[in-house]
Formats: structure tokens, C-alpha cells, sequence
């Protein structure tokens, strides 16, 4: 399984840096919701946080024919994310500069450690996303809110459905998830722990 | 690789790595060796059980699970403009434009609203209609709130405003007022007064306005809102008083080195106080809880409680909260805000999601200005989805209806059916 996936994520990359606009748009759909996550969770503007993944695309894109030294497109994304973001808040800084002096000190940035836990959040819920994604609809709901952390009875009570109801979606899910997702997922087994 | 340099590449990987298996645990999907491999890379470091922890503290997951889909919506046609942007021409290494970019995403986002909501007219005539019942046949459209409001100058008197008229309304000391393309709009003029003398914009429930303050600060008020400010902010602070909702974009202001803070004081309940920033202040006296949203910048707001003041630093994304016991306020509490759906009525739109029904009925009840009857009781409802202000009534219920409440049309008062 993991061999397959490293064969397709190195299969992306190739693909993308030939100038297959497929192959892009394949990436760009998989992780653009997580990016901008990120990126919203650094810079606290949803408008600006779509730019900013929209750039990190295009650099992405301008610069493929280097790609075959990334090892990882995630976490090159990721990444590259992080950094444009952090620029757009220092970019904001210097445009308010006048009052900048005055409340600097008061204004708390973000560390080092909590864009790291952005980032470990961001790619939890994209890949809880693209798991759940292939379950039928009745199951979706129920893993949601059962990851969410409601008990039996609250998904119960919330979706107008037995407990027991709930319990088979989730014995159901989790035995949908086992046969045919977790072989096959693209980009969800990216890394190998070498 | 570039822009790598913080983050060590390892240190991403096995991060990314672990995000996925916590996810696969939670799914029930992990193998032995997998979850021994999840083990280790937890004890290897504190920092990566709290990651791990903090995923799923409170309701951690379940927002960012909301923020993630908003996003996933918004991926395709994100896709497409990447596509007419770079791809239908030849490759072209300009930057993006950013300011139509936005624009032009925001502008189609609702006319997909629209849209939706025509389709959902057009395609369910009779039926639907018709349970939307209009008791007396001569009852005229619940048209939905516009532009205008009331301006009451420092000598009493009052000018009725709306979007239609431009031009200079008013002199007055050290002031001029004029109102463009629906704004109003205050301009230093003449001398500057010794005396401080105040001006009160009111909007009525069914009309939302946006004025320039003297300071070059913004403020969009919401229906049945009200601000009252200086003609000229000659003092150490710029302080207003408002009612109802109002959102700010403060300027910043500097005088002889100093930053004047801008105080926004709600009904003497609370106060925020302000160093240039953006954020919206929900004071409807009929709310459940009084909000106070930052977007950006820094914020403080402190509340009168009987027993002293209660003082809390925002920081942008985060809202407080304020509990009132009749009069007097209870208690403060700060949480992470939904800032689309504190925005929505600024940018012309209801956002209903998760929201109950009473709390649906009382925005209805101040943009179209109309009574709401429960018929029987208060139902548990919660509604999804968004729509654009700019509706008749009917049109709004028509889709809220789908969500298995019926309403019946009394004149202006609307009446909730099970």
C-alpha cells in the first residue's frame, strides 16, 4: 500500500512538472481546503488566506520544472504557505506603521510551536475529509460527529435516529473504510517514516 | 528546497505523518503496527501529545471541519479562476490582481445565492407557495429593509436620509455633512468649536446605513441601530454611543504622538476600546448574549458589573461574549467567533447556519419589520444555509420552510406553525 502511494505522489510530481495541467488541478483540489485553513488560522482573513493559497499555487506552478526535488508536495505546500502567510501579516505591519510603534509590543503574534499545531490540525481534518468523503451519506455524519467527540446518544438525539441506528452507521463506516479506502487514497499515505 | 529553512523536513514529515494515523485512530483504522508507530512518535517529544490532544479539545475539530468545508466549497471555482487567470493565455509572470480578485470571487458567490434562491422560487410554484398563506388577499409584499436612516443634528433637528440624494446635507459648527453613494460622510470645516456638540444617526428596523465619522472611521449600522458622536473629536479620546449593531473599521489617530483610543460605549452595558482596527458590535437589547467580534487589529472590552469592571484583551478572530441579568451584566466569556456569520448582515447576506429559529426570527423581525407569533411554543429548529437581504419576505420563507416549519402572513405579523 505504501509503495503504491509513494508511486503516486512521485507520479504527481512528474506529471506536474511536464506541464500536466490535470495533475495540478488534482493537487490543487486535494489541498487547497487545508492550505487555506492554515493559512486562515495565521492571518485571520478568509479572503486573504484564498490569495495567498492561490499564489502558493502559482509559484507552485511557475517553478515545476524544479519539482522533482521536492520529496514531499504536501508538505512543500504546507510550507510554502506558512512562510507567504507570515509575509502577508508583516506586509499589513509595515501598511499600519504609523501605529504600529505605539501597540507593537501589545500585539501577539503566533509562535513557532502553534502554526505547527495549524499545520497538524489542517492536514488531520483534510485527511479525515477525503476519508470520509467516500462513505455513503447516512455513515458521513454520523464518523463526523462521532470524531467531533458526541456519544451515541447525542449523534442520536442530534440526527432524529435510534442509538442503535447510530451505532450500526458507525460499525458500517468503519468496515467501509477498512475494505476500500485505506488501500487506495492518494495523497493520504504521502509519507513513509524513513 | 525553498522557504524550508524553519521547519526541519523531518520534523514535517513525521508531524504530517502523525496528524494522519491520529485521524486513522479516531477512525478506527489503525494497524499494529501503525499505532506502535503512533506511540512512539508520541513519546518522543511532550509537544506532540499536546498537538495530538489540543486536535481534540472542546470544539477544536468540529470548527475546523466547519472552516474546512467552507473552503471546500469554495475550491472549484477558486480552480476555474486559476484557470482564466493563468492558463487561458499565454503564461503571463505578472502578480495576481488582488483587490478584483477578491472582488470578483465575492460578487459571484452571491449571485449564486441568488440563483439558488430564484431556482427555488421558480421551480416551486403552487405547492409551496400556498403554505405561505396571506389571510387577507390585499396584503402587499413584506418588502425587504434598504438604505436610510435618521439624522438628528445638535439642535434637534432631524434630516431624513436615504441612498437617493447626494450633496451637502447640512452645515453646522466646524462640519459639513454630505452623503455619497449612500454613505454619509462628516468633513472638518470653518473654525473648530470650543464646544463639543453631538450628532445621533438612528436607523428604523428595515433600513441599514453607513457613515464616515469626522476621524475618517467607518460604521455600518444594522436595523434599529443607533450611533451618537462628536461633530469634531477634539478630546484624549474619540468616544460614541451606540445601540443595537454597528460594525467598525476605526481610523487610526494620532495626535502630538499619541494614540487616541477610539471607545465605542453599548447602552452603558460595555465598552470596547479601540487602537485602529476592525469589528463589530452586537448590542440588540432583545439578544440572548451582547457580542463584541474582532476581525483585526486589538480590542478591549470591559463590562459594568455590579460588583466593578470586567476587562478582556481580543484578539482578532475572537468574540466576547456578555450575559445580562435585566439591567445588569453577568458574566463575560471569550470564544472563537464565526466571523462569516457575524459579517453576513454587513455584506448583504442572512447566515443561518446552526442558528435556532428565535434567533432567525428576531433578525426577520428587524430587517422587514414585522411581528412573530409562535403559535404554539418556540419549535427546536436549527437552519442551514445563506441568503441575500435583499428579498421580499415571502421568497425567504419559501426556503426556510424547507426546513419542516410553516408560516402563515397576518398583515405585518408573521405567525410560526409547527
Amino acid at each position: 500500500m505504501q509503495n503504491s502511494d509513494l508511486h503516486s505522489e512521485k507520479d504527481l510530481i512528474l506529471r506536474i512538472g511536464e506541464g500536466d495541467i490535470a495533475a495540478f488541478d488534482r493537487l490543487f483540489m486535494e489541498m487547497y481546503p487545508a492550505l487555506c485553513l492554515l493559512s486562515n488560522r495565521i492571518v485571520s482573513d478568509e479572503a486573504a488566506a484564498k490569495d495567498i493559497v492561490s499564489e502558493v499555487f502559482l509559484q507552485l506552478w511557475k517553478t515545476r520544472t524544479f519539482l522533482n526535488e521536492v520529496r514531499s508536495i504536501s508538505a512543500y505546500l504546507y510550507v510554502a504557505t506558512r512562510n507567504r502567510s507570515l509575509n502577508h501579516l508583516k506586509k499589513q505591519k509595515l501598511n499600519e506603521k504609523k501605529v504600529q510603534e505605539a501597540y507593537e509590543k501589545q500585539l501577539e503574534e503566533k509562535s513557532y510551536e502553534d502554526i505547527l499545531q495549524d499545520v497538524f490540525n489542517a492536514e488531520a481534518v483534510r485527511i479525515l475529509n477525503e476519508a470520509i468523503l467516500t462513505l455513503p451519506p447516512e455513515c458521513t455524519k454520523v464518523v463526523q460527529l462521532n470524531i467531533e467527540g458526541l456519544s451515541t446518544n447525542e449523534i442520536a438525539e442530534k440526527l432524529g435516529i435510534s442509538p442503535s441506528a447510530v451505532s450500526h452507521q458507525k460499525a458500517r463506516a468503519i468496515r467501509l473504510l477498512r475494505e476500500k479506502i485505506v488501500p487506495g487514497m492518494a495523497l493520504i499515505s504521502l509519507f513513509l517514516a524513513d | 528546497m525553498m522557504n524550508e529553512e524553519n521547519i526541519p523536513e523531518d520534523e514535517l514529515s513525521a508531524l504530517l505523518r502523525a496528524a494522519k494515523l491520529t485521524v486513522y485512530e479516531k477512525l478506527d483504522q489503525l494497524s499494529d503496527a501503525e499505532r506502535k508507530e503512533l506511540q512512539d512518535w508520541l513519546q518522543q517529544n511532550t509537544q506532540h501529545e499536546e498537538w495530538r490532544t489540543r486536535l481534540s479539545e472542546g470544539d477544536g475539530l468540529a470548527e475546523l471541519n466547519r472552516e474546512y468545508s467552507t473552503f471546500q466549497a469554495a475550491a472549484a471555482k477558486e480552480l476555474e479562476t486559476f484557470h482564466q487567470q493563468h492558463f487561458q493565455q499565454p503564461e503571463i509572470e505578472a502578480p495576481t490582481p488582488r483587490i478584483p480578485f477578491l472582488r470578483r470571487s465575492w460578487t459571484r458567490y452571491a449571485a449564486a445565492v441568488l440563483l439558488l434562491l430564484a431556482a427555488a422560487w421558480f421551480f416551486l410554484p403552487g405547492k409551496k407557495t400556498a403554505q405561505v398563506k396571506q389571510t387577507a388577499k390585499e396584503t402587499k409584499q413584506v418588502m425587504p429593509g434598504q438604505d436610510g436612516a435618521i439624522l438628528t443634528l445638535a439642535d434637534g433637528s432631524k434630516i431624513l436620509l436615504d441612498s437617493a440624494g447626494n450633496g451637502i446635507v447640512a452645515h453646522q459648527s466646524g462640519a459639513d455633512l454630505s452623503v455619497k453613494n449612500g454613505q454619509l460622510e462628516y468633513k472638518a470645516a470653518g473654525k473648530t468649536s470650543e464646544e463639543e456638540t453631538f450628532n445621533t444617526l438612528a436607523t428604523p428596523k428595515g433600513r441599514q446605513f453607513k457613515i464616515q465619522l469626522p476621524d475618517g472611521t467607518i460604521a455600518w449600522l444594522n436595523a434599529a441601530s443607533s450611533i451618537r458622536f462628536p461633530t469634531q473629536f477634539t478630546r484624549e479620546a474619540r468616544r460614541v454611543d451606540i445601540s443595537g449593531e454597528v460594525y467598525f473599521e476605526a481610523a487610526p489617530m494620532i495626535k502630538e504622538g499619541k494614540v487616541i483610543p477610539f471607545i465605542v460605549n453599548a447602552d452603558n452595558r460595555f465598552e470596547v476600546t479601540v487602537l485602529g482596527t476592525r469589528f463589530n458590535v452586537n448590542a440588540y437589547a432583545d439578544e440572548p448574549t451582547l457580542n463584541t467580534t474582532l476581525l483585526e487589529g486589538k480590542v478591549a472590552v470591559t463590562m459594568n458589573r455590579k460588583n466593578g469592571r470586567q476587562r478582556i484583551i481580543l484578539k482578532p478572530g475572537e468574540q466576547a461574549s456578555l450575559t445580562m441579568q435585566g439591567d445588569i451584566a453577568e458574566n463575560m466569556v471569550v470564544s472563537a467567533g464565526d466571523i462569516g456569520k457575524v459579517m453576513a448582515w454587513k455584506n448583504g447576506v442572512f447566515d443561518f447556519e446552526d442558528a435556532r429559529i428565535d434567533e432567525v426570527m428576531r433578525q426577520l423581525k428587524r430587517w422587514y419589520d414585522i411581528d412573530v407569533k409562535y403559535e404554539s411554543g418556540v419549535p427546536d429548529i436549527e437552519f442551514v444555509g445563506k441568503m441575500t437581504r435583499d428579498i421580499p419576505l415571502n421568497g425567504l420563507l419559501i426556503v426556510l420552510e424547507k426546513s419542516n416549519v410553516h408560516f402563515r402572513l397576518e398583515g405585518r405579523t408573521l405567525i410560526v406553525m409547527p
